[in-house]
């Protein structure tokens, strides 16, 4: 027992007097094959630590990037037509046009916009912004068109709670207001409001604006509801002109 | 068998924080007193080489110091009657020689904050060792 221990003992210090008289270079290159297999599991566990740590740094980059893309697409939902409203098309085609006047008498009541008959621009023609709907082409020039907005005085549209699919007509009285709902219909303030497609002229399916209020009144049938309209008339620099390619310009 | 992989398990966990409290050379110590002389060895030899390759300075340094460090304390295990205060004080001798020996070897930096943590917490760490490997608390032999 004695024995073997002195003789174990002169073998593991003559192993490891060995690298202590080799050159620098063999010793480090002694060292550097040991450590591969030797220190094995610190080589993982760092591989792992620092795996976590750029994965991690990773996430939060990207959650940066979620985040920036977010506010980036809110900001651009505000300019698309197609994401703020329930247009449903399927032989419609919009063409953009600028708004470059208004009239005096009635700032928000009609627009001057710059298409005409020379970009397929007829009267009756639907008239959108990119938060929803507007008013319709009341009449038509060459180069330009006059656009009747939902804040002229007598406007209407036909419309429809879409939550509970009550019909009704908006129409812009001293307020702009949802008439024709009973008592006893279900509406609610904060109801999204859209065209209902019951005319010839407004396809089915534009939001028109929310409801913002709910009172009653004298009236034996209805109730008055009022509506906050979509669009920010006084807002607008550019709109969108619904050209329908299945109708021709006769229609009225 | 279980109580080997043990303290090679409890050696490599230990060594990245080696540089901090020398726990490496408690373990060896505890492994010295507690364990076969040839095991005592051949595990001295394992702390030397790993403490070379993970702190470098020279290949065979660390591993020759505490091979013969190792022999000369189970040489002199016999005359020693180790209860908690004279094995506190073998280590403490034992790891003062062994820095010692390694500065004037490799001229490694003397750390005196390591020492007194080294020395401070061998206590806890060998009753430790001792509840875990023997189920008992460290006592007289």
């Amino acid at each position: 027992m004695r024995r073997q221990q002195i003789l174990l003992f002169i073998l593991l210090f003559s192993i490891s007097a060995t690298p202590i008289f080799l050159s620098e270079n063999a010793n480090l290159h002694l060292a550097r094959h040991l450590s591969s297999f030797l220190l094995f599991p610190f080589r993982i566990t760092t591989a792992i630590v620092e795996y976590l740590a750029i994965s991690n740094a990773r996430i939060e980059k990207l959650e940066k990037d979620v985040n920036q893309l977010r506010l980036e697409n809110a900001a651009l939902k505000d300019r698309l037509v197609v994401d703020t409203t329930h247009f449903e098309s399927n032989s419609y085609t919009l063409l953009k046009a600028s708004v470059i006047g208004r009239d005096p008498l009635d700032i928000n009541g009609y627009l001057y916009i710059d298409k005409g008959t020379s970009h397929g621009i007829f009267e009756n023609q639907t008239v959108l912004s990119v938060e929803g709907f507007v008013g319709k082409i009341k009449h038509v020039g060459a180069s330009s068109s006059i656009v009747e907005t939902i804040e002229k005085q007598g406007f209407t549209v036909s419309a429809i709670d879409v939550s509970t699919g009550i019909h009704g007509i908006v129409k812009k009285q001293e307020n702009l207001m949802f008439l024709y709902i009973r008592h006893d219909d279900a509406i609610s303030v904060g109801d999204s409001i859209s065209t209902s497609g019951m005319s010839e002229i407004f396809p089915k399916g534009i939001f028109v604006g929310s409801v913002h209020a709910i009172s009653e009144s004298e009236d034996m049938f209805f109730k008055n509801v009022y509506v906050t309209p979509a669009a920010q008339i006084n807002r607008l620099v550019s709109v969108y002109i619904i050209q329908d390619t299945s109708v021709s310009p006769l229609r009225d | 068998m279980i109580r080997y992989l043990l303290y090679l398990l409890a050696l490599y966990l230990s060594l990245p924080f080696n540089n901090t409290v020398e726990v490496a050379l408690m373990i060896l110590f505890f492994v010295i007193i507690k364990e076969d002389p040839r095991f005592a060895l051949i595990f001295a030899f394992t702390v030397g080489l790993l403490t070379d390759l993970y702190y470098p300075i020279r290949l065979g340094a660390s591993t020759i110091v505490y091979i013969t460090l190792t022999q000369l304390l189970l040489y002199l295990k016999r005359f020693l009657v180790l209860n908690p205060p004279t094995t506190i004080a073998t280590f403490t001798v034992l790891y003062l020689v062994k820095t010692a020996a390694l500065n004037i070897f490799v001229a490694a930096h003397i750390d005196a904050v390591r020492i007194i943590l080294t020395i401070l917490i061998f206590p806890p760490i060998a009753f430790l060792l001792d509840r875990i490997g023997f189920g008992i608390w460290m006592k007289k032999q």
